[in-house]
């Protein structure tokens, strides 16, 4: 085909022919170029675009140790008691470094620790992972919670897929790479932690002790986290290789390779794709099988996944709705008796003393919100149900004429009742009255306002509800004022309801 | 306007007639044979429109205060009683007199004792001297799933709540093994059935529900009723019914044929065991049947949610479903008796539902009666908008704009840095106990004192959450002079985002 239109052009262009084809074709040509030229550019970007260091970690490292695997007909899980052992318990001891220290300590300053030792246990075995260093992927994680779902802002955007969301980001360089930049400086190196920007000039005595501690504290941790980016490469390869295979080799009498292999690269797989799926499976309503619900905020992608399988697959952080309204709470529910490993572990350590002002939600902020989102559920809710003509609406009909319009021949089979001095037709509902058609036949065209409201039964609010949605008229009785008491009664609640609504609204907007 | 041209009002006392159906030719509701005296009592349904209309007037709702009313008057009863004892004991009804060594056995209902306590008890005794072989087991089994949807989806759905229409086979089904629940005729089972339906929750209600769960379940047919709490519903369509009408006049020999005689018969002419038929295929049978009839009264009143309306005793739990062929979601069936569901989700236990559906199909059974989706979320909604304005009330929302004091620039100045206040959308916040609890730490908040942190607060330091919102209204002291305060702070943050891209720079 492109040679037959390449063939026709040319000849065309040898004759010159004044053709209105000719022009056509010509900008087909031009378009097409380009579109080649943006399609050779966007492959060049792309090789230039992948990064490298992450590919290594996330991809080739755990594919080369499974074709390895499958290759040589070795069992996935180790042979050997002793490293099974060992590479669970690594596993665990990475983890926790991980969502404690990368996510909960240095990311949303849930708690303070003057503990060098826990300092450096986060900042070292963290980079096991292969995830980055704390500069980095903290700063992206802040992204990422300041402009959830923002497609060019949050670096794993759920909407740019579910793929992009789970490796794709991490193996490609971001779009705006000058604005990372700038964020991940912003963020560690002279932004939020220490507060330059504010002049300390009107601050009681007894706090200018603490502030000069907190300083230090922020100081130190800083060059903590400098130094870590600074040697991120050398701890990965150190707590990756050489810790576990020197283990390995030594404490549990096993080979060097297995070493690298189980604790090593197979446990770093598994430990990826725990943390990656947070933010791909728990961003993605769309799998009905993780049971999905927003129970705080559905303004966001951040979903709840019940099902205990996902919080165990992503280990006990598979309530993202919770951690993104309360990011720095230590927890990642509000329940006591989710499975939250990283939960128990901080509790422990705030137990021992080891960590400080560990933050907790008061629960009354987080039964405010699921009040605000199932009020704005329910609202929603309201909104599409028929709740039958408000009074205001209602034709006025006077009592004579009323009578003559049921006596009209016309209206024989109907039934029309007043109730409240509102006019209702009954007639689609005749068959199904629970209490038999005779007692409606007999209330035809009369007020049976007391017999409805418990003279003969106290009916149910459905039944009150089921009414309105049969209003016809209003029985003008000659008295306004009573028609006005009732039209504001009914759109007074409605206004009272409006309001509450606008007030959601607003909430829901910012 | 005169008098004449006014509306006609509905007569209380002939629409009462109609509900009760005293106005047509007075029809027994008690059961044939013993004189009135089989589960039912003749003194409870003799009552005309005009009583029913005079005591509507004293208890036709339910707010609390006649609740404790109702509780206030029966405890006032039972001292008077004391004090009346020994004169008025000859006046009072039974039911009225407090149980004695002298008059104990006259409380009781011997027929019914007999049938519902004293024959299964025999029978259990029985089964434990007489183990049962597996084909009687299936054969009471099979008998019991007939029997348990004879009633729930004839008796109860079909009959009481016409609900759906059954074809004369599925009538004739219904009413033999109906029979063999032991549970009463169609005629006086529906008419009790309506009663409770339209008096739930009364003294009327003849398995009052606030009376106690043992009271729903056994007691009240245990004991002999008060003739002062009667009560009537219409059942002129069940008279009209020919099935009905044979049932009610054969009702005895019904009872005995498809209790006791077929399960006996069957098991001994086909493998020989007739005392075991007899034990497991019909008392133990009728025994668990009855248990289950009754926990729809006790149980379905007792454990469960409130979906729908929680003002009366009604309630929807998976358990009684389980026991009581799916009538265990009673909240929705109070609300909405003449749906012939029960449950509305298809994974809700409610094999009568599907019963009926499947019959629907056959073309057995027609017009299936269900209420507007409209109605039954209407009916959801409001039930969850009280929970939540419930939940509501208990928390701390934070004052009002309109109930702050106003104050002027120079008071927030001079009292600002002594006690911690904080200028946030000109209203003033007191954030001296909360310093130290502020996620991004203390030295953002401590050098805001006394400043307009608005802008900060809004986006410029840190776009707050919700909750953050919601905390800061429950800090509000009071409202600067000429600052404009808005009390809608969620959008006054999304006006200032939306001004200020934030990080613009940035990138």
């Amino acid at each position: 085909m492109n040679e037959e239109v390449k063939s026709r052009y040319r000849v065309k262009k040898k004759k010159k022919t004044q053709d209105v084809n000719h022009h056509l074709l010509n900008h087909a040509a031009t378009i097409k170029n380009s579109q080649m030229n943006q399609m050779h550019k966007r492959k060049r970007d792309l090789l230039k675009r992948i990064n490298y260091t992450h590919t290594f970690t996330v991809l080739v490292m755990p594919v080369v140790a499974i074709v390895y695997l499958s290759r040589y007909a070795v069992s996935v899980i180790p042979q050997n008691i002793a490293t099974l052992w060992f590479s669970v318990a690594y596993f665990n001891l990475t983890m926790l470094a991980f969502t404690c220290g990368y996510h909960k300590f240095f990311t949303h300053n849930a708690f303070i620790t003057n503990s060098r030792v826990l300092q450096y246990y986060f900042a070292i075995f963290g980079t096991s992972m292969g995830l980055g260093s704390i500069k980095w992927w903290g700063s992206l994680h802040r992204a990422h919670h300041q402009f959830t779902d923002d497609t060019n802002k949050d670096p794993y955007s759920i909407k740019r897929g579910f793929y992009y969301s789970h490796l794709g980001w991490i193996i490609k360089r971001p779009k705006i790479e000058s604005f990372y930049n700038s964020f991940i400086d912003h963020e560690f190196v002279k932004g939020a932690i220490d507060n330059d920007i504010f002049d300390v000039d009107v601050i009681d005595m007894e706090f200018d002790e603490l502030d000069t501690q907190r300083k230090q504290y922020n100081e130190r941790i800083k060059r903590l986290i400098l130094w870590q980016h600074e040697v991120y490469f050398l701890l990965f390869i150190t707590t990756t290789i050489i810790i576990p295979a020197v283990i390995t080799r030594f404490y549990c009498n096993d080979s060097v390779l297995n070493g690298i292999i189980y604790p090593g690269i197979l446990r770093m797989f598994l430990c990826q794709q725990c943390l990656l799926s947070t933010e791909s499976i728990c961003h993605f309503g769309e799998i009905k099988v993780s049971l999905p619900t927003q129970p705080f905020n559905d303004n966001n992608s951040a979903i709840n996944c019940n099902n205990p399988l996902i919080s165990i697959l992503t280990y006990g952080q598979a309530k993202q709705n919770f951690h993104h309204e309360f990011p720095h709470d230590y927890r990642n529910d509000s329940s006591k008796f989710s499975f939250d490993p990283t939960k128990w572990f901080l509790f422990t350590l705030s137990m021992l003393g080891a960590i400080d002002n560990l933050s907790v939600t008061p629960s009354d902020l987080i039964t405010q919100l699921r009040i605000q989102q199932r009020q704005k559920v329910l609202n929603k809710v309201k909104s599409q149900l028929n709740w039958g003509t408000p009074i205001s609406k209602l034709p006025l009909i006077t009592p004579q004429e009323f009578k003559r319009f049921i006596a009209t021949s016309a209206h024989e089979d109907r039934i029309y009742i007043v109730i409240s001095n509102v006019i209702h037709d009954i007639t689609p509902f005749m068959e199904q009255h629970p209490g038999g058609l005779p007692l409606l036949k007999a209330s035809h065209g009369k007020d049976a306002t007391k017999a409805f409201f418990g003279g003969v039964y106290s009916h149910s609010t459905a039944a009150q509800n089921l009414l309105a949605t049969m209003r016809i008229g209003y029985l003008d009785n000659g008295d306004e004022e009573e028609v006005w008491n009732k039209i504001v009664k009914e759109e007074g609640e409605v206004q009272d309801k409006s309001h509450r609504q606008e007030a959601y609204k607003s909430a829901e907007a910012a | 306007m005169s008098g004449s041209e006014k509306l006609e009002i509905a007569d209380l006392t002939a629409l009462n007639a109609i509900a009760a159906g005293s106005n047509k030719k007075n029809p027994r509701i008690v059961a044939a044979g013993i004189g009135g005296k089989l589960m039912g009592t003749k003194s409870l349904v003799t009552v005309t429109a005009e009583q029913l209309t005079e005591d509507l007037k004293h208890n036709n709702s339910l707010s609390q205060e006649q609740k404790n009313k109702i509780i206030q008057d029966v405890k006032d009863a039972k001292v008077a009683n004391e004090v009346k004892k020994t004169e008025d004991a000859t006046k009072l009804h039974i039911s009225e007199q407090p149980w004695t060594l002298n008059n104990w056995y006259k409380h009781v209902n011997w027929l019914n004792f007999v049938l519902v306590i004293a024959i299964p008890s025999y029978g259990l005794f029985q089964a434990f001297q007489y183990p049962p072989c597996l084909k009687t087991l299936v054969l009471a089994f099979v008998l019991y799933a007939f029997s348990g949807l004879s009633i729930t989806a004839g008796y109860h759905r079909g009959w009481a709540h016409k609900a759906y229409e059954m074809s004369t086979p599925v009538k004739w089904f219904f009413a033999l093994f109906g029979a063999g629940a032991i549970q009463g005729s169609v005629k006086w089972w529906a008419h009790g059935h309506r009663v409770h339906h339209r008096y739930t929750d009364t003294n009327k209600d003849p398995y009052d529900a606030r009376k106690g769960f043992m009271y729903s379940h056994l007691t009240w047919m245990l004991t002999i009723p008060n003739p002062k709490h009667r009560a009537r519903a219409d059942i002129s369509d069940l008279i009209a019914d020919p099935v009905v009408k044979f049932q009610h006049t054969h009702y005895m020999a019904l009872l005995l044929l498809m209790a006791f005689i077929v399960p006996t018969v069957t098991a001994g002419l086909f493998w020989g065991d007739y005392w075991g038929g007899f034990i497991y295929g019909g008392i133990l049978k009728t025994f668990v049947i009855q248990q289950a009839t009754f926990c729809v009264n006790s149980l379905a009143h007792w454990i469960g949610k409130q979906p729908f309306d929680d003002r009366r005793t009604p309630r929807d739990h998976a358990l009684t479903a389980l026991v009581t062929f799916g009538e265990g979601y009673h909240n929705f069936h109070h609300e909405f008796p003449s749906d012939y569901r029960n449950a509305l989700k298809w994974y809700q236990y409610d094999p009568t539902k599907v019963t009926i559906y499947v019959l629907s199909k056959l073309g057995l059974a027609h017009n299936l009666r269900t209420f507007s989706q409209n109605a039954i979320d209407q009916g959801r909604f409001q039930q969850q908008q009280k929970m939540l304005d419930k939940m509501r009330t208990n928390l701390q929302w934070g004052q009002q704009v309109s109930e702050l004091p106003v104050w002027d620039r120079e008071e927030f100045n001079t009292r600002a840095k002594k006690e911690g206040l904080i200028l946030i959308s000109g209203i003033i916040h007191n954030v001296k106990t909360f310093i130290k609890e502020h996620p991004g730490g203390q030295a953002v908040v401590r050098a805001s004192l006394g400043k307009d942190a608005s802008e900060a607060f809004n986006g410029a330091v840190y776009a707050h959450s919700n909750a953050a919102h919601n905390l800061l209204a429950n800090m509000r002291v009071a409202v600067l002079r000429d600052s404009n305060p808005n009390n809608n702070t969620f959008a006054v943050q999304q006006q200032y985002l939306d001004d200020h891209a934030i990080y613009k720079k940035l990138s």
